[in-house]
């Protein structure tokens, strides 16, 4: 007979096996559970917020640049300065939220393009400051937040409106040559259309009922007639380089008004190389503004780095 | 008082002597059932336990492969609206399956026609069990073919081979970006 200490051996080691077997089952079970802890969880590394910052970045610089030029007759030097200073205020108000965050977030202006704004803001017809009926609104220059707001009565009534010589802005670039007619469309409606003329001579149109003012915005850099899209102004996205903007028989040959309403353009040309028929006085006037402007977004958090340059040009076709 | 069997003659065979039989009998019976049962219980344990790691390293894998397709999307997000700049992202992955293997992470792009985003399975592998599993996703950039261990890796919007294109590339040890 076997020593009593060593009996039950068998049981003593399949016990510790069976023991074995289950902490190594427990673990992997934990492992299986945190497995389904880590798939619920909000994936990536939270790059969205890198997004949600440049947006507003851009939302913020394109109302700057919009509206940088309110109130006057600041020069190019104060008007860099004044954006500069608005973007160094934006980034640290907005890099104070992201640091609660552990984020460091930072927007920096990069470069500017000099511009000039050409106004009207009254109604009035659309001659130049000096009362010529065609005249060059910007020489040889590109647009950006081209909107003309006209009363739907003073605009010719026409079908035909390139043989009648309705009234038009057209876009020179010294080979090609694009007209947009403003017109009212010939029938009983009298709605306001829009007839472009490419330099192939084909005419294009699109009209709008103006509603109960009887006025109509047409924003000719977005292509829209009082909101609606039209087609036919889409050209203005393609027209490359710098072109001559020049408004054409703002008056008919009989000197009656052929377009009434308030306007308002900006181009890219510095207001001292500039040739318009509007000035510093008076209406239309001509003032000192930013075209577009560079910036650079930098977001940087523990797993992300961001770092990107964006341009704003509020009102450009293709921006 | 009962008759015990007879003592036997002193010399017959020792085969012939029945007696104190059932204690030795007894005792053998019950050592080679507990032997049996034990057997049976490690065996359908240790099954059980295989089993168990195979499922949890096929969860696991699977989990961390879609996380890492989730970077790339991230990436691929940022790398769309950034423009002149850099794009680096930290992925965190777990450095082992299913309690104490190493795995690999292979990338494969799938080329596709140019109107069409780019497509890229990402073919995760156990070490130590014969386990992998694939995860395919899209992207709008193109990613770089890769082959990284499993550890917390690093997405970054470059271009990888050289052909002026940047590609989504990933690379092992996300450090601070």
């Amino acid at each position: 007979m076997a020593d009593v200490d060593d009996r039950a051996q068998l049981m003593l080691v399949g016990a510790l096996v069976l023991a074995v077997i289950f902490v190594t089952l427990a673990v992997l079970l934990n492992a299986a559970i945190y497995t389904g802890n880590v798939a619920t969880r909000d994936a990536g590394p939270g790059t969205g917020e890198a997004i949600e910052y440049e947006n507003e970045a851009t939302a913020m610089a394109r109302t700057t640049v919009g509206e940088i030029d309110r109130g006057g007759s600041a020069t190019y030097a104060e008007l860099r300065g004044n954006f500069t200073d608005t973007v160094g205020d934006w980034s640290r108000a907005a890099g104070t939220h992201a640091v609660v965050g552990l984020v460091e977030a930072r927007l920096e202006s990069r470069s500017m393009q000099n511009g000039t704004r050409i106004t009207q803001a009254s109604d009035r017809n659309f001659t130049s400051d000096s009362g010529a009926r065609n005249w060059t609104v910007a020489n040889d220059s590109r647009a950006r937040a081209f909107r003309l707001n006209v009363t739907q009565d003073s605009l010719a009534s026409t079908d035909t409106p390139v043989a009648d010589g309705a009234f038009r802005v057209t876009f020179d670039n010294g080979t090609d040559e694009w007209a947009t007619y403003l017109h009212q469309s010939g029938g009983d409606t009298g709605d306001v259309a829009v007839s472009v003329e490419d330099p192939d001579g084909n005419v294009e149109s699109c009209t709008v009922d103006p509603g109960s003012d009887d006025r109509a915005v047409v924003d000719l850099t977005a292509g829209t007639i009082a909101g609606e899209d039209c087609s036919a102004m889409q050209f203005f996205g393609t027209l490359s380089g710098e072109y001559t903007i020049g408004y054409v028989d703002t008056l008919d040959g009989a000197g009656n008004e052929q377009v009434v309403g308030t306007y308002a353009v900006v181009v890219d040309r510095p207001l001292d190389r500039l040739e318009s028929g509007a000035d510093g006085a008076g209406e239309p006037t001509a003032t000192r503004t930013l075209y577009s402007a560079e910036l650079r977004v930098s977001y940087r958090t523990s797993n992300v780095y961001y770092q990107s340059d964006f341009r704003v040009a509020p009102g450009e076709p293709d921006a | 008082m009962r008759d015990d069997r007879p003592a036997p003659e002193p010399d017959a065979s020792i085969a012939a002597d029945r007696r104190g039989v059932s204690t030795a009998l007894g005792y053998t019976l019950t050592l080679s059932i507990t032997a049996v049962l034990i057997a049976g219980l490690l065996t359908a344990g240790g099954t059980l336990v295989e089993n168990q790691q195979r499922a949890v390293i096929t969860d696991e894998l699977t989990v961390t492969g879609q996380q890492l397709a989730g970077g790339f999307e991230d990436v691929d997000r940022l790398a769309g609206t950034m423009e002149n700049g850099s794009v680096r992202v930290n992925v965190w992955l777990p450095s082992d399956v299913g309690g104490g293997g190493g795995y690999s992470l292979e990338i494969v792009n799938h080329p596709t026609p140019d109107d069409q985003p780019a497509r890229a399975t990402i073919v995760a592998s156990a070490e130590n069990v014969d386990v992998s599993r694939n995860v395919s996703f899209r992207t709008e950039h193109p990613v770089a073919n890769r082959t990284v261990t499993g550890a917390p890796v690093e997405i970054v919007f470059a271009d990888g081979d050289g052909d002026g294109e940047s590609e989504l590339v990933v690379s092992e040890g996300g450090g601070a970006p």
